[in-house]
């Protein structure tokens, strides 16, 4: 297992440099913004005093290469400054968002992986048939349906028509308290509920496509053929043969994945009222509440760094050639 | 699709479905039969403005041959018909009419005036009553009562005139309603109201004025020839009664003469002034009967007219300080756009407190004939201003203008009515709309007022209890129609009253969805192949470069590539529309600069491969550049990963501007799907409006699954293993 340790160490590093890199491509995005993060402050009664203070803490009137490591340093000691918006630090509200949206896509794309590859694998073994044509066909239409689109349809139809499920928001909050113990575990699921169907059913379908034709492809190898002249039932040809090599590029594709679906969070969350970073990111542009937009970006892209640092792991574990 | 958008829509993208359809537009015919020759309608008001409930509209029609059918319309009730059951109506045979001679009236009838009960004083409640009608029977002119079938006032004029008007005062066609004054001589006292009337015919003119005041009045009705002359008149004389109000500046008669000439008359028919009717420094014809102004307040008249020398058109203001003294003169003149431009409509202005504002259809002329139109506003200082200038697609012969709704109704040539609205509501509805369709058999158009009682109802009525009326003069069929009801849109798929079919409906402003979908389509084709093609283009490049070179540039290049991709898309690309510009184009460049690294990969490890068989090996044996190799040898053997990568890169790329275009960060010019789905979510019909909601939604899901297909069917071409399975 040294060859594994050494990987890890290896891609750790990697990701830190990534960090880096990316934090910087955020603080060029945000020098190009028209604007001034602070100047609201100076215009908003609440905090006109402590405006010289924003200015100070962020470097705002220093050189381009002083405002630039400030904001390297604020970045990573996770002082994100005010939310002008929200009247609170941004921090705090992060610290809230993050496990939330964490929560959501987490859930999802556990759930999208496992039912996914467990259906594509099925349709991969079942060649031919109606069954096959309609689940590609599906899946297909799904994959490619706008997110914000299906959200919207779900919700006039589980919300308004049905009224099975809430119209947004993550969790019932009764006389300014959420609801306790179980009940509120109850609560948050069926907050959860919908923007996480969507999810699921968006994504699913690349991962049930994917499975297929990986799996398709595997089977031609001559390895199954050696599987199944040894007699082996096609159970575990399926499972021990087939199926392990076949996971590898949903591995892969996870890492593409990740960036991909985490950046259409922020059009889910925010129809679903779904507090998580993907809705301050948007309400921060839309506000331009530059200390908000550039620290949930900046956490988004943090979640995409180490989604893809544990993307690259498992892929590892799964093929030990990668470590090499 | 995309292209063929034009052919394929039902309608233009900027179509908006017509106010009738728009609107819950409630309309109402009565038929009165076939006559000889009708007239024109009149509108006769119980009440001129507005007071107690109670009154309503009398609709009279004329035939020349001596009937004058009366009908009286009252407010409906929601959607029911103005002229209900058990309403009043009114058949007047003049053969049946007796004069003071004894003898009964004879036809030709002339047109019909209804004149509205005068304003008594401060009283209030009086002048709920009817009004009476005015008209010549042959040559004799008649003030007639036609609720007690009785004569008020018989005057013989010794001719049989072709024209016959009533001041727009007692008509109750002005912002105020007719006072009433009280002369005395000694203690023997009267009251009464001025009423004018002018006849005319070949070398004869005269002008009456009659003191009536409502029929159920005691006083006996008595009148005056104010003018008698042997003049011919080029047009209708106007009798301007401004009533109290700055009476001595504005009111006057005014008789066009020779062409070119205004004989100038004060209200007591003294002769004041020969105005010379001037533009561009030569003489001027009318073109349209002279307007006054609707609002006391304002005494302008307006002139439309043309210039005998060069045949440009015009339209005059005429004002006056006192036309006693003989003042009057042309204050401000307004040469029509154009020299091809005629005003051949009756121009109309609104009777809106403390501005002049007129409203213009001015006809277009090609060779001799008019074949288009253009409405606009001038203001007080008779330029157009921006709020309103339509481009009709045929001549007007007809307009007025309703300021309850802010819009201008013309009568074309066909029978159309066109509205244009002179606000912009909010960004909501404006410009041009077909507000009923042609019909051959239309001719004229007139304001209503509310069915309450009261053509210029102020302040008090809302822009759905102002109706208009439209006469057939073939049929003798009337028409009310509702200016502006309640809005219907989006409007559920279906047939609408103006004949349109919206197979899938229409959007909040009215809008057609179907051909909105359609025309979608070029902006979903235009960002999704030029930002694919952008990318592949770019990835492709930088992969052969990278994968073919290797060492120190391949690391440089697929650094910078990991990092991209790791940037999460819609955020970055949201900041930097933000940076660039919200326009088609900046989208296209930053989905392109996403999308590239994921191809550049893919490329880089085809060209590996590639770079290592034995025919670049033979190629460099033979002495070929690097460049050459690169670009001959090897970029042709990956052109079809590069276009299967393309059409994959397509449905991101479209789905990218849609997710934009929706939070509202698109390009807002942009007729796009995501456009629509913006428009939808701000709108608040989203749950309700399906029809709205699926075709843009379906269209992204189905155009993107195009592109997939095609993608797949390369991908079987590109590797053959694919296909036996």
């Amino acid at each position: 297992m040294a060859s594994m340790s050494r990987f890890v160490i290896k891609r750790l590093i990697q990701g830190a440099i990534t960090i880096f890199i990316v934090t910087s491509i955020i603080w060029m995005l945000f020098e190009a913004l028209p604007g001034d993060p602070a100047t609201k402050f100076a215009l908003d009664p609440r905090y006109r005093f402590i405006y010289p203070e924003i200015r100070a803490e962020f470097g705002l009137d220093e050189v381009w290469y002083v405002r630039y490591f400030v904001y390297l340093r604020n970045m990573f000691t996770l002082q994100f400054g005010i939310s002008i918006t929200y009247n609170r630090p941004v921090l705090d509200l992060l610290a809230l968002a993050v496990p939330r949206t964490l929560m959501l896509f987490g859930g999802a794309l556990l759930i999208e992986y496992s039912l996914g590859v467990v259906i594509g694998s099925y349709i991969g073994w079942r060649r031919g048939g109606i069954g096959e044509g309609a689940a590609i066909v599906t899946s297909l239409f799904t994959y490619n349906m706008p997110s914000f689109w299906i959200g919207i349809i779900f919700l006039s139809v589980f919300y308004l028509e049905l009224g099975w499920f809430p119209s947004g928001g993550f969790e019932t909050i009764v006389g300014g308290q959420p609801l306790q113990g179980l009940d509120r575990i109850r609560d948050i699921l069926w907050h959860l509920a919908l923007p996480m169907s969507v999810l699921v059913l968006i994504n699913m379908a690349g991962v049930i496509l994917l499975m297929r034709t990986s799996l398709l492809e595997v089977m031609g190898e001559d390895y199954i053929l050696t599987a199944k002249a040894k007699g082996l039932t096609e159970r575990r040809v399926r499972r021990h043969h087939a199926n392990r090599n076949a996971y590898l590029p949903i591995v892969t594709s996870f890492t593409i994945a990740l960036a991909f679906s985490i950046g259409g969070a922020i059009i889910l969350e925010s129809i679903f009222s779904y507090f998580g970073v993907g809705y301050y990111f948007l309400q921060a542009i839309l506000n331009q509440d530059q200390f908000l937009a550039g620290a949930t970006l900046y956490i988004i892209s943090l979640l995409v760094v180490f989604g893809n640092i544990i993307a690259d792991l498992m892929y590892a574990w799964l093929d030990p050639r990668v470590r090499l | 699709m995309a292209i063929f958008a034009p052919w394929l829509a039902p309608y233009d993208p900027h179509f908006l479905a017509p106010d009738e359809d728009f609107f819950a537009l409630s309309r109402f015919n009565v038929t009165f039969g076939p006559g000889t020759a009708y007239y024109p309608p009149v509108v006769g008001p119980t009440r001129p403005t507005y007071t107690t409930p109670g009154g309503g509209i009398w609709t009279i029609v004329a035939d020349r041959s001596g009937v004058i059918h009366m009908i009286l319309a009252t407010e409906p009730i929601s959607n029911e018909t103005p002229i209900r059951a058990g309403n009043t109506s009114y058949t007047i045979d003049i053969h049946n009419v007796r004069l003071p001679s004894g003898l009964l009236a004879k036809p030709p009838l002339s047109s019909v005036a209804y004149v509205v009960p005068a304003l008594s004083g401060a009283s209030t409640g009086e002048y709920i009553t009817n009004g009476a009608l005015a008209f010549v029977a042959n040559s004799t002119f008649l003030l007639y009562d036609p609720f007690s079938n009785r004569t008020m006032y018989a005057f013989d004029l010794g001719f049989v005139p072709n024209w016959f008007v009533e001041d727009p005062l007692s008509a109750g066609q002005m912002y105020g309603i007719p006072q009433e004054f009280q002369e005395c001589i000694g203690v023997v006292c009267i009251k009464f109201t001025y009423r004018y009337f002018a006849v005319g015919a070949a070398n004869r003119t005269l002008v009456l004025r009659v003191n009536f005041r409502w029929p159920q009045d005691t006083t006996p009705v008595s009148g005056k020839v104010l003018i008698d002359r042997n003049v011919t008149l080029d047009r209708p004389a106007l009798i301007y009664d401004n009533n109290n109000f700055l009476r001595e500046a504005s009111s006057g008669i005014f008789f066009p003469v020779n062409g070119t000439q205004l004989n100038v008359f004060d209200l007591d028919g003294i002769y004041r002034k020969t105005l010379n009717l001037t533009f561009g420094g030569s003489a001027a014809s009318l073109t349209t009967p002279l307007v006054p102004s609707r609002a006391l307040e304002l005494p302008v008249l307006f002139a439309s007219v043309r210039s005998t020398s060069t045949g440009s058109g015009a339209v005059l203001y005429l004002n006056s300080t006192n036309i006693s003294r003989g003042d009057i003169s042309v204050e401000r003149t307004f040469a029509l756009p154009s020299p091809s431009m005629s005003v051949d409509t009756v121009t109309d202005n609104a009777p809106e407190s403390g501005s002049i504002r007129v409203y213009v259809a001015a006809n277009i002329y090609e060779s001799g004939r008019a074949v288009r139109a253009k409405a606009f506003r001038l203001d007080g200082n008779a330029t157009i201003d921006s709020i309103l200038q339509a481009d009709l697609p045929e001549p007007v012969h007809d307009l007025y203008y309703v300021f309850e709704a802010s819009r201008l109704y013309m009568l074309g040539n066909s029978g159309a009515i066109y509205s244009a609205t002179t606000v912009s509501q909010g960004g909501i509805r404006s410009g041009l709309v077909v507000f009923s369709p042609a019909d051959a058999a239309r001719m004229y158009i007139r304001l209503v007022g509310g069915f309450q009682g009261s053509i210029y109802a102020v302040s008090h009525l809302g822009a759905s209890s102002v109706y208009g009326l439209s006469f057939e003069p073939a049929t003798g069929r009337v028409g009310y129609y509702q200016f502006i009801g309640n809005t219907l849109a989006p409007l559920p798929p279906g047939t609408y009253p103006s004949g349109n079919h919206y197979w899938l409906g229409t959007d909040n402003i009215g809008q057609d969805v179907l051909s909105w979908t359609i025309f979608g389509a070029r902006v979903a084709f235009l960002v999704g192949v030029l930002a694919a093609l952008s990318a592949v283009l770019v990835g492709t490049l930088v992969g052969l470069v990278a994968g073919f070179h290797g060492k120190i540039v391949d690391t440089l290049l697929m650094r910078t590539a990991d990092i991209v991709l790791v940037l999460p898309g819609l955020p970055v690309v949201i900041i930097l529309t933000t940076v660039l510009g919200q326009n088609v184009l900046w989208i296209v460049v930053v989905i392109a600069i996403l999308a590239w690294p994921g191809i550049a990969r893919v490329i880089r490890a085809q060209t590996l491969s590639l770079r290592e068989r034995p025919f670049v090996d033979a190629a460099r044996v033979s002495g070929a550049s690097n460049l050459r190799i690169m670009f001959l040898h090897i970029a042709p053997n990956i052109l079809p990963f590069t276009f299967l990568y393309m059409t994959l890169l397509v449905a991101g790329a479209i789905l990218t501007e849609a997710a934009l275009s929706f939070i509202g960060l698109g390009d807002a010019k942009a007729i796009s799907w995501g456009q629509m789905l913006n428009t939808l979510n701000s709108s608040g019909s989203t749950t309700t409006a399906w029809w709205w909601l699926l075709p843009p939604g379906l269209a992204i899901t189905i155009l993107s699954m195009g592109f997939y297909f095609v993608g797949r069917a390369v991908d079987e071409i590109v590797n053959p293993r694919l296909r036996e399975r």
